[in-house]
């Protein structure tokens, strides 16, 4: 098989309206994965595991038997940033120590279920910093991920790469995510704005004081008064997103990435995704002898569920079909 | 976003407590797609027959075990409402709704740090009293 270099996964993340509907359990959405061919586990323990910050001994049973049962990896943990909301509205502003224990939560997790790392959205360097003597007691790594609208250039990743640097640790990498390759504004999502009440006047001054270089904060304060809808201000969000990377920039923190998020919105029948070419991108990181896992990340589902029933499990069928096939020819 | 998550269709009832009726209320699943702490629900409201429920009038359980006003939810980090859980909003009204026909209409509304757009999904149902 040619394309062993790189390895395909899913992120559980894909099949949450399989979930939510009661279509399918935890058991089944690894063994969707497995079905496939495919073996790498990513999962939200907030989505998919009741009461996941206090994991009981028979669930990570199950958990490991799972993995045996479908010969699937447990590969990554997605974390968020709740030590900024949690307090948001009460007033108080967390202290470094709150905001680690915060944090530990999913590095803790991530050791429990055999995950290398925890898709981590920590953004302030000290508490990056405080976090990393426990990562590393715990074999867990701390991956940034770059998500759009962000590039891999931006500061923050180069600040990242300082404290790596600067502290010496393996224990920080990065988990670029596809979506910094959307070349067009989503049509499903698109669509959905429209459906929620959109007009094409938001949406083309959207795309023209995008055009002039404005920023996010420019665009939020001139667009907020104007938005009529929540459809025009998510228009206006999803217009800015669409800020297309350059793949060969990955070629600068390639020896820091652990892993990619497969990020798709709707993949048709003939097998292309509606908003990101995959092709450029495989070729670059391929060439770069990538080795880890892209975990499919499926995010058309909740744009969708007002006009019929969201099909995960279809969906990322088809997104390892055309990854596969455009793996098999480098 | 997420409307389809708000107000399970038939929850929709009275509330009856020592002989008497004190409310109104319905079940929900969160718009959004993990579970989150109650601190981080950006705001709840109804609207029945037309007409805004006070925000002071309304009460929310995760788990109808713990109840919490609005305000109160602010500074609850240690619940969480989770994803698959259908939680209760529940309206105090005395005499709750009049038997006969009514049009509620809930809102749910999440926010979090990362996304500059909160989730906010809204349904009407049309609800039958007996």
């Amino acid at each position: 098989m040619k394309d062993e270099r790189i390895k395909l996964g899913v992120s559980l993340y894909s099949y949450q309206d399989e979930f939510f509907r009661r279509d399918m359990t935890l058991k089944d959405c690894i063994e969707a994965v497995s079905d496939m061919g495919a073996s790498g586990i990513e999962i939200l323990p907030e989505e998919m595991i009741r009461d996941c910050f206090h994991l009981t001994d028979a669930f990570v049973d199950d958990w490991f038997s799972w993995m045996e049962e479908y010969h699937t990896v447990p590969v990554a943990v997605d974390g968020f940033c709740d030590e900024k909301g949690l307090w948001k509205k009460a007033g108080h502003v967390p202290s470094l120590e709150e905001a680690v224990a915060v944090q530990k939560r999913y590095v803790d997790v991530a050791a429990r279920l055999g995950c290398k790392y925890v898709r981590t959205q920590i953004r302030d360097m000290d508490l990056l910093r405080a976090m990393i003597p426990y990562a590393e007691d715990k074999n867990v790594i701390l991956a940034l991920e770059i998500h759009a609208p962000g590039h891999v250039r931006d500061q923050i990743n180069m600040d990242w790469l300082n404290v790596r640097e600067q502290t010496g640790t393996r224990y920080l990498g990065f988990i670029p995510d596809f979506g910094i390759y959307e070349h067009k504004a989503t049509p499903i999502i698109m669509r959905q704005c429209i459906r929620d009440g959109a007009t094409a006047e938001i949406w083309e001054e959207a795309e023209e004081k995008k055009a002039m270089g404005w920023g996010w904060d420019e665009m939020k304060a001139y667009f907020e008064p104007r938005c009529r809808t929540s459809g025009d201000m998510d228009a206006v969000w999803r217009v800015y997103n669409v800020q297309p990377d350059d793949p060969k920039d990955l070629l600068e923190i390639m020896p820091y990435v652990v892993g990619f998020h497969g990020k798709f919105w709707n993949m048709l029948e003939d097998l292309t995704e509606e908003s990101v070419d995959y092709a450029p991108v495989l070729k670059v990181i391929h060439d770069a002898g990538f080795r880890g896992y892209i975990n499919s990340e499926y995010e058309g589902g909740r744009h969708m569920q007002d006009t019929g029933e969201v099909r995960g499990v279809e969906q990322v069928r088809r997104h390892h079909a055309m990854m596969r096939n455009i793996l098999e020819k480098l | 976003m997420f409307d389809n998550n708000v107000f399970i269709e038939g929850t929709c009832r009275n509330v009856e407590e020592g002989g008497k009726i004190i409310g109104y209320e319905m079940q929900t699943h969160i718009t959004y797609y993990r579970a989150i702490p109650l601190s981080m629900i950006n705001f709840i409201a109804v609207e029945t027959d037309g007409e805004k429920v006070p925000a002071e009038d309304i009460r929310f359980t995760p788990d109808r075990i713990d109840w919490f006003t609005l305000a109160e939810m602010t500074t609850v980090t240690g619940i969480k409402w989770e994803y698959d859980q259908a939680a209760t909003v529940r309206v105090l009204k005395e005499g709750g709704l009049s038997s006969g026909t009514h049009t509620v209409h809930l809102t749910v509304c999440t926010r979090t740090a990362y996304i500059p757009v909160p989730l906010e999904g809204n349904m009407t149902r049309t609800v039958e009293i007996r």
